[in-house]
């Protein structure tokens, strides 16, 4: 046995003495061996190292995730608590008497566990702070924000009523004027604080209290949803599916996000008000999260006959995937629902519906975004003009899906714009001879592509059109891979063409060598150039490591991965474009000279050796 | 599953509910790493000051979680040694992820100084009790070495870190006995411990 098998031994001898309580003495296990003491202490300091290390990363991982009652304080500060109203992730709402002023109040307390941590406890007072600085009528007031003991809290009134959620869980749907009352007054308090640089960022249906008698609203918890997302939104409760449905598509896509971004989630909130239906669902968290990003829920008018055009068209309109796609401001959004055509309600329920409101508001032009006619479109220039300067607008195939075009479709009687709505390629990662596992969409999936995986390629355009499907391969190749040239419009193309990708030799394999590889699709309304005038495009491959995957979008091009790590908000012209962005930008642009007038996307990747 | 935490017994039912294809049991599952993630990120910005200017702590969780569970939805969920391979592998290149995005090289805070982003003085702002950027390099360095690990000791390893399993829970997992999971472990533990010459990053006594 050689001194390292012995030195190994000798530590297995510690660790087992260790572990059983009695941890002997180097010098004592060494003492026939004194020549090997010196690396053994060593190795004993490193194995102790490093159990230290794990130990410490696995405790309070057992602290459960729901404390009871009794684990809070009975009194914080002048507030005595009764009991525990309700819980999530990070934060309690206690039922407290205010013992100074004799009155029952409401007190949002820190978990003992988060509380714990000093920079977590001096972000919910400073965001309490902020929130308390909203001083609106359709925002519950923050009386006082405090710490006691180390456990901050803050305190609300005790509010009679109910959260919307709560009432549409009651009633289904609500009476269109009911839903313009409800977006407006919740839009007038979201005015009140974007004014003042706060965000929401959690607005939905249990966010929004409705409070007895007439129903007002009152905009919850104000500034804190930027600190319970994290915790109670997604990755804690189990209520995972509940805030992503009304998340904003950047709010998702984790991108940085503005006030925008609660007027989305305002749209998702009133679009299943006025349907009784969430604009966006799905079976699994990450369908809710595509259903986000890609799927355009039909107008309001069109599942619920009630809802008035105008108040459709407009929740449509927040709806936007592109936030320059949206009204400019909660209080744009608070006037056009003040002035929207909402009919009798159905039910006259409080003095304060818009039912009292002139049937039709005269339009505000430049300012008034609600479309309710083509008429109306044309007549407003400022609008038009709004639509067509924002940037990346109807032009780009991002622009017309993100923008206000969904919201314009039903009533302008406009055409769906032709554009490219998902170009996703399927990852195969090869694990056997014969065998090769599913990974993941390129660009969400952290399985690098390696020569000699496979991939399938699926597009999806937003009406029929003639389209190519083209692969750039490193070797300067470039290949048909959607067959001949079509002779019928289609809106999915897609490689493999038939639904066998459970086969895998029709998948394609990533074995032209290492570097860049670019899938694109190429879409018309006209019939296509033969394949040769596509083919004859000039292909120049550049490097890619694994891990960068790009997208272009016949004007864009951005980064979706980046050596196995996503980069966030990073995107620039196509024609500016270097490496192995700009091949892929490059790629797309030889496709749109060859097909004048089709949409473009593509998406390239690196392909590392095996 | 309330914690965020997989007692033995609840693995044990909690696989024999995968692999008869109960879809809650999946997302228990999802649940369960995201936990572990989150718990994780926490330990490792611990008290990090400077990296609240930054990010919102909320965003880093929530981003981190969403790929995760994006990763994490398209896999085969029957294969669960697999499933924790790449569980553990996603949750690695997370980590190791934020770590570079605050205090890499270009990361967001490395050029960070109390005196603004003029001063060619990249010093850490005094202010920040927290760990230093070295701190956030110790643990890139720990992830990116846990990286380099042969496959089997890398398997034990990431149970034990980036699922926070008990020796026995892997054996059983792993259908080995629980001398063979000690003898990895301490394998991987040496090499780490090597390859970070002795500097382990402070992961502190506390809770996080």
């Amino acid at each position: 046995m050689n001194a390292e098998q012995r030195v190994g031994d000798l530590l297995s001898a510690y660790l087992a003495g260790r572990g059983a309580g009695r941890p002997p003495a180097a010098e004592e296990l060494c003492r026939d061996c004194p020549e090997l003491l010196p690396e053994l202490r060593r190795r004993i300091a490193a194995a102790e190292d490093m159990d230290q290390f794990v130990r410490a990363a696995n405790r309070s991982a057992t602290i459960a995730a729901a404390p009871r009652a009794g684990e809070f304080p009975s009194r914080l500060g002048e507030y005595a608590v009764l009991r525990v109203l309700g819980q999530g992730g990070m934060g309690a709402v206690l039922l407290a008497d205010d013992t100074k002023l004799g009155r029952q109040v409401a007190v949002k307390v820190m978990l003992p566990q988060f509380a714990a941590d000093r920079g977590a406890r001096e972000r919910f007072l400073r965001e309490a702070r902020a929130a308390a600085a909203i001083q609106h009528d359709h925002v519950v007031p923050i009386h006082h924000v405090g710490d006691d003991g180390g456990v901050p809290y803050l305190v609300m009134p005790l509010l009679q009523g109910e959260s919307l959620d709560a009432r549409l869980e009651r009633e289904g749907v609500l009476p269109a004027a009911e839903v313009a009352r409800v977006g407006r007054e919740a839009a007038e308090g979201l005015a009140a604080a974007h004014e003042r640089g706060v965000v929401h960022r959690d607005v939905k249906p249990s966010n929004l209290w409705l409070e007895a008698p007439a129903g007002r609203v009152k905009v919850l918890d104000f500034g804190l949803a930027r600190q319970e997302k994290g915790a109670e939104g997604v990755t804690r409760s189990g209520a995972v599916l509940g805030t992503p449905a009304y998340m904003s598509p950047e709010q998702a896509d984790g991108l940085r996000v503005d006030a925008r971004s609660d007027l989305f989630s305002l749209g998702a909130t009133l679009y299943r008000a006025a349907t009784g239906r969430p604009a966006f669902d799905g079976l699994t968290l990450t369908a809710v999260l595509r259903a986000v990003a890609e799927h355009h829920p039909s107008p309001p008018a069109q599942v619920n006959p009630a809802v008035p055009a105008e108040l459709s068209g407009l929740i449509m309109l927040l709806l936007a995937k592109n936030p320059d796609g949206r009204p400019p401001s909660a209080r744009v959004v608070a006037d056009d629902l003040a002035g929207a055509r909402v009919g009798p309600p159905a039910h006259h329920r409080a003095a304060t519906t818009v039912a009292d409101t002139p049937p039709v508001a005269p339009p505000r032009a430049g300012r008034r975004i609600l479309l309710a006619s083509a008429s109306v479109l044309l007549a407003l220039g400022g609008v038009v003009g709004w639509f067509a300067t924002r940037p990346g607008g109807l032009a780009t195939d991002r622009g017309s899906e993100r923008g206000g075009g969904h919201g314009l479709k039903p009533d302008a009687g406009l055409p769906e714009p032709l554009r490219v709505v998902a170009l996703d390629v399927n990852h195969f990662e090869r694990v056997g001879p014969d065998r090769a596992t599913h990974r993941g969409v390129l660009g969400q999936s952290v399985v690098l592509p390696k020569l000699g995986d496979q991939v399938t390629v699926e597009a999806r355009l937003s009406r029929p059109a003639y389209a190519y499907l083209v692969a750039f391969a490193p070797d300067g190749q470039v290949h048909l891979l959607s067959g001949d040239r079509p002779a019928q419009k289609a809106d999915l193309v897609r490689y493999p063409a038939a639904v066998r990708s459970e086969e895998e030799d029709v998948r394609y394999g990533l074995s032209d060598g290492i570097g860049l590889y670019v899938f694109a699709v190429i879409a018309s309304d006209d019939p296509l150039p033969p394949f040769e005038a596509v083919s004859a495009t000039k292909w120049e491959p550049a490097a890619a490591a694994a891990g960068e995957v790009y997208r272009y979008d016949g004007e864009w091009v951005e980064p979706l991965a980046r050596s196995g790590g996503l980069v966030r908000g990073e995107r620039g012209p196509g024609e500016k474009a270097l490496g192995a962005s700009g091949g892929v930008a490059r790629a797309g642009t030889g496709l749109r000279k060859a097909v004048p007038g089709g949409r473009v996307t593509a998406v390239g990747f690196g392909v590392a050796e095996r | 599953m309330a914690s965020d935490h997989l007692q033995t017994a609840d693995l044990r039912l909690f696989l024999d509910r995968i692999r008869a294809g109960d879809r809650e049991a999946r997302n228990d599952l999802l649940r369960a790493c995201q936990g572990r993630l989150e718990h994780l990120i926490r330990k490792m910005l611990r008290g990090h000051a400077s990296v609240a200017r930054w990010a919102d702590t909320g965003d880093v969780f929530t981003n981190a979680a969403l790929r995760l569970l994006r990763a994490l939805e398209g896999t085969d969920v029957a294969d669960t040694r697999e499933f924790f391979n790449l569980a553990a592998k996603v949750i690695r290149r997370e980590l190791l992820d934020l770590a570079r995005h605050f205090y890499g090289p270009r990361g967001v805070g490395a050029n960070h100084a109390s005196r603004g982003p003029e001063s060619d003085a990249p010093a850490p702002d005094p202010a920040d009790s927290g760990p230093g950027p070295g701190e956030l390099d110790r643990w890139a360095a720990l992830h990116e070495a846990a990286e380099k690990l042969p496959a089997d000791e890398r398997e034990v390893f990431g149970l034990t870190l980036y699922h926070g399993w008990a020796q026995q829970q892997i054996a059983e997992l792993l259908g080995v006995d629980e001398r063979t999971v000690r003898r990895k472990l301490r394998s991987a533990a040496e090499k780490l411990h090597a390859a970070l010459g002795g500097a382990l990053p402070d992961i502190g006594g506390e809770g996080s």
